[in-house]
């Protein structure tokens, strides 16, 4: 038993450090090499873990060679266009001008009524509405509404206004959150003289946010009586 | 970048170990096989004393070796090997020549199965 333990532990270890090697991506967003690869790690890692005769090793490398032949691919596709589309397709645009595109349909076996589902998903319950509609390779569908359909922006009303960057959490749970003060541009002390004004202290601050323009916002910790 | 240098590393790493364990799990195999071929071919005509000291080099061998190719090949395969290897000095204690040979030729066979595994074939690859 203390070796499935060790095993397991062992596996955890190589398993996590391949899938943050291979970066940082949602399953809904994985290519379809990317995917295969996540199910094939927890297949293979899943084998050793449940037999005990089956050498670790064997899995590792099969897992390490995996992962490694994976990143090679998407490094050499991000240089060659062509592997890139070879590994990965390329998107489709499914609704042109408004109008359905059956043989693109056709080419990725999608129904029309699929093709509805997806735009229902995405609030789209007109087809008259839509000017350009894409399946990328990740088989998601993304849509361009036609100009009368789209959203006012701040642009569209002339509006010019004022951007103070992003706000980053720089106290969370009391904790200064070293990598915002660095994004910042900001030290330590400069929260601390902004919690000063607001006479808080760092402890009793759950959330803490700032800009560039040291706007701050201040949530504290609800103390129970 | 930082990521394609770790992947290649780690691809290197692969492929290095998977070559030199080959390398070392056939030589240390092809040890094995010898040490017990001679024990079969001395079971019919050599003396006890000799017999022994040849099983029991064949053991030293074998503890020297378990636990590299434990880590290489597939434990069951090995426990089969190491079972008929166990049994040798017990069949020459009780003067069971046909089990000792019985038993070197089931040991024998076993490693050279796992070193037919081992071999870069189209029917192993496929």
């Amino acid at each position: 038993m203390t070796v499935t333990l060790i095993r397991a532990i062992v596996l955890y270890a190589a398993v996590i450090f391949l899938i943050r090697l291979m970066g940082k991506r949602q399953i809904g967003e994985m290519q379809p090499s990317e995917l295969v690869i996540t199910f094939l790690i927890s297949e293979i890692a899943s084998i050793p873990m449940q037999d005990n005769t089956v050498p670790l090793i064997n899995s590792v490398i099969a897992l390490f060679v995996l992962v490694a032949l994976e990143i090679f691919i998407s490094a050499i596709g991000l240089k060659s266009h062509s592997l890139g589309i070879l590994m990965q397709g390329r998107p489709v645009i499914v609704i042109r001008d408004g109008e359905i595109d059956m043989k693109a349909l056709g080419k990725l076996r999608i129904t029309v009524s699929d093709l509805v589902s997806a735009l229902r998903q995405k609030d789209i319950f007109e087809l008259k509405q839509i000017s350009y509609a894409i399946y990328e390779t990740n088989g998601k569908l993304s849509v361009l509404l036609k100009p009368e359909y789209r959203n006012v922006s701040i642009n569209d009303m002339g509006i010019t206004p004022e951007s103070n960057g992003m706000p980053f959490p720089v106290i969370c749970d009391g904790k200064t959150a070293k990598y915002a003060l660095q994004e910042l541009g900001k030290s330590e002390g400069d929260i601390l003289s902004v919690l000063e004004k607001e006479k808080t202290n760092k402890e009793d601050v759950a959330l803490m946010t700032m800009n560039n323009a040291m706007q701050a916002e201040i949530f504290k910790t609800k103390k129970e009586d | 970048m930082k990521r394609v240098i770790i992947a290649s590393v780690i691809f290197l790493f692969a492929v290095i170990f998977s070559i030199s364990s080959s390398y070392v799990f056939k030589s240390d195999m092809n040890t094995l096989f010898d040490s017990l071929n001679e024990i079969l071919t001395s079971s019919d005509s050599g003396e006890k004393s000799e017999l022994k000291e040849k099983i029991d080099a064949t053991e030293q061998l074998w503890n020297e070796f378990s636990p590299v190719f434990h880590v290489l090949a597939v434990h069951s395969g090995m426990e089969e090997i190491e079972q008929s290897i166990m049994a040798l000095p017990v069949a020459l204690e009780h003067g069971e020549n046909e089990l000792l040979k019985e038993k070197c030729i089931d040991a024998m066979t076993q490693i050279k199965n796992l070193l037919e595994a081992e071999e870069i074939s189209f029917r192993n690859v496929f």
